[in-house]
Formats: C-alpha cells, structure tokens, sequence
C-alpha cells in the first residue's frame, strides 16, 4: 500500500515531475485524521505543501 | 422502559468482544481529562464538558451495568454521540496517559447501532451499494471501464502518449480512486492519469471490482462488508501481480 500522499512527493523530490509554478497564495495543511495518525505521513504531507507552494505557513 | 429494545441483543454484540483490551480501556480510564483539549468538538463548542472524549464513552461501561437494560431515546442519545460528537480521529488517544484508543471504543458503539439497524441513512445506503456492486456510489464495471476510457482520450490531447492501462499484469502500480471520481469527478482521474504519464510510472487500474479504496463500512463498523471491501482490493492486486496499490484515501 501507498498513499497518494507519499507517492506525489517521492515524484516531486525525485524530480520525476517538475512544477511549471508554485501556488503563490500563502498556503497551509491540516492534518487529516488516518492518513497522519494511522498512515505515518504527517512530514511527507507537509513537506508536499511545501513543495507546492511558494508561500507555505505551517498551522500553530 | 425496555418494551422496544432488546437488551440479549445489546449483550450478544458487546460480551464476545470483550476481551482483555476492551475491559481494561473500559475500566482504566480515571476522567483525567487529559484528552479534553486535543477534541476539536470541545475545543470549538466553547469547552463544554459534554465534548470530552472520555465522557462521550461513557455509554460503554453505563449499557453492560445495566446489563442491555436500556430504552430507545437512550440509544438516540449514544447515537448523537457518536455520530455528531465525534468523528474517530483518534487525537484524544495519543495524549491519553494510559493509551485508551477512544477512537475504537467509539467505533464499537457504531458498530453496537449498527448490529440494531441504526446508522445514518447515507451510509447505510453506501454500505449496500458496496455490497452490490464493490463500491460506494453503485458504478457498473461498465460504466467504471467506459469512464476510464474517455478520461484517457481526453487527458491524451493534452500529455501526448498518455494511457491509463486498465487490467495491466505485473505492473508496478494499482491505481484505486474514491468512487466519487468516476461518478462526479473524472476531472480527478484525468490529472493523476498526467501525473503518471509524465513521471513515466508503470501503473495500472483493474476492471472488476477492488478499484473503489474508501472504506464506509468502516465508519459504521460493519466489520464483514469492510474487510470484504478490502479483500475486493487485494484480490485484484494478486491477480494482476501488482507491486503496490496505491490509495488516495
């Protein structure tokens, strides 16, 4: 099994897509219940944001 | 008071599973409180003490005192409970001192409701589809393959070469969707088809039932059409000698 999460941002990291441009608008991400607490990807779907967004601002 | 309710019918569901780790969750807790501020229902209702995980679990150790001894407005208010006061995920667990999932107790009262025929009708209905069909918004193989089909045409104008292989054996991705996709929005289906073209992915999705990854079942705690559900997945995994399946839920 593989979340789509995880899959989009080894693609991203790896270079195997590359962005035409980032989301400009400052971003942010909530943690969805089962993907973060019981799938594990709470950094991965961070810095997936993060790879998307020239503006991303993590929640307090 | 118990004219409508059958408590041998509670009981049946409850004592098979209560087992070492249900007791014990039941019993240990010692209303520290601790799990109050990591509920969003509390948090956002004001902090009323009534949103507190640890009470909102009460019924469990309150319906085997009494023994399934219970009236119907008693259920009606387990089922507000769990249903409108909580959505399962399981926050309050990770800051609880003695590791009480309440996200399972929770679920085990869904699943009590559910073995008396109380449920939400929307997911009651989606269960049935599952059941029928192998997915939640009752999509026929040929609609599911037909829909597929156009989605790769039109997402192949734009990314040249695109395909969206369909029953593709020792592929090194299974693709599964929401069910929603197909039915309201082939949009979805379209893009990840662009994402895996241009990262050259070997992937593929099968045809016969397995293809729909949310599991609703599970939120009513209807643990044979849930695992059935999943085995669905597996078995078209197996069959096509899959690497990995991946899911977007």
């Amino acid at each position: 099994m593989i979340h789509s999460v995880e899959l989009f941002h080894d693609y991203l990291r790896d270079g195997r897509i590359k962005l035409k441009e980032k989301i400009k608008v400052p971003t942010t991400v909530q943690d969805p219940c089962n993907v973060i607490r019981s799938g594990g990807h709470a950094e991965k779907n961070r810095q997936l944001a993060e790879l998307l967004s020239e503006d991303f601002r993590p929640m307090k | 008071m118990t004219e409508d309710v059958n408590p041998k019918a509670i009981m049946d569901f409850l004592k098979p599973r209560l087992g070492a780790r249900l007791k014990t969750w039941i019993e240990t807790c010692t209303h520290c409180s601790m799990c109050a501020d990591t509920c969003h229902f509390y948090l956002a209702s004001g902090k009323d003490p009534k949103m507190i995980p640890a009470y909102k679990v009460r019924f469990l150790r309150d319906l085997l005192k009494k023994k399934g001894r219970v009236d119907k407005a008693y259920l009606q208010e387990i089922y507000k409970t769990i249903y409108y006061e909580c959505n399962m995920c399981r926050r309050c667990t990770l800051y609880c001192p003695f590791g009480i999932d309440i996200g399972f107790l929770i679920s085990t009262l869904r699943g009590l409701l559910t073995s008396l025929g109380i449920a939400p009708e929307g997911l009651k209905k989606a269960v049935e589809n599952y059941k029928l069909t192998g997915n939640q918004m009752a999509v026929s193989k040929e609609d599911w393959v037909e829909t597929i089909q156009w989605c790769e045409e039109e997402a192949a104008a734009e990314v040249v070469g695109l395909k969206i292989p369909i029953d593709k054996k020792g592929a090194k991705i299974m693709y599964t969707v929401n069910a929603r996709e197909p039915k309201f929005y082939p949009q979805d289906i379209m893009e990840v088809a662009k994402i895996f073209a241009v990262a050259g992915e070997d992937w593929t999705v099968p045809s016969e039932k397995g293809w729909d990854d949310t599991n609703l079942a599970m939120f009513i705690n209807d643990a044979p059409t849930a695992r059935m559900i999943v085995e669905n997945t597996f078995k078209r995994a197996e069959e096509l000698e899959v690497k990995q399946v991946a899911v977007t839920e």
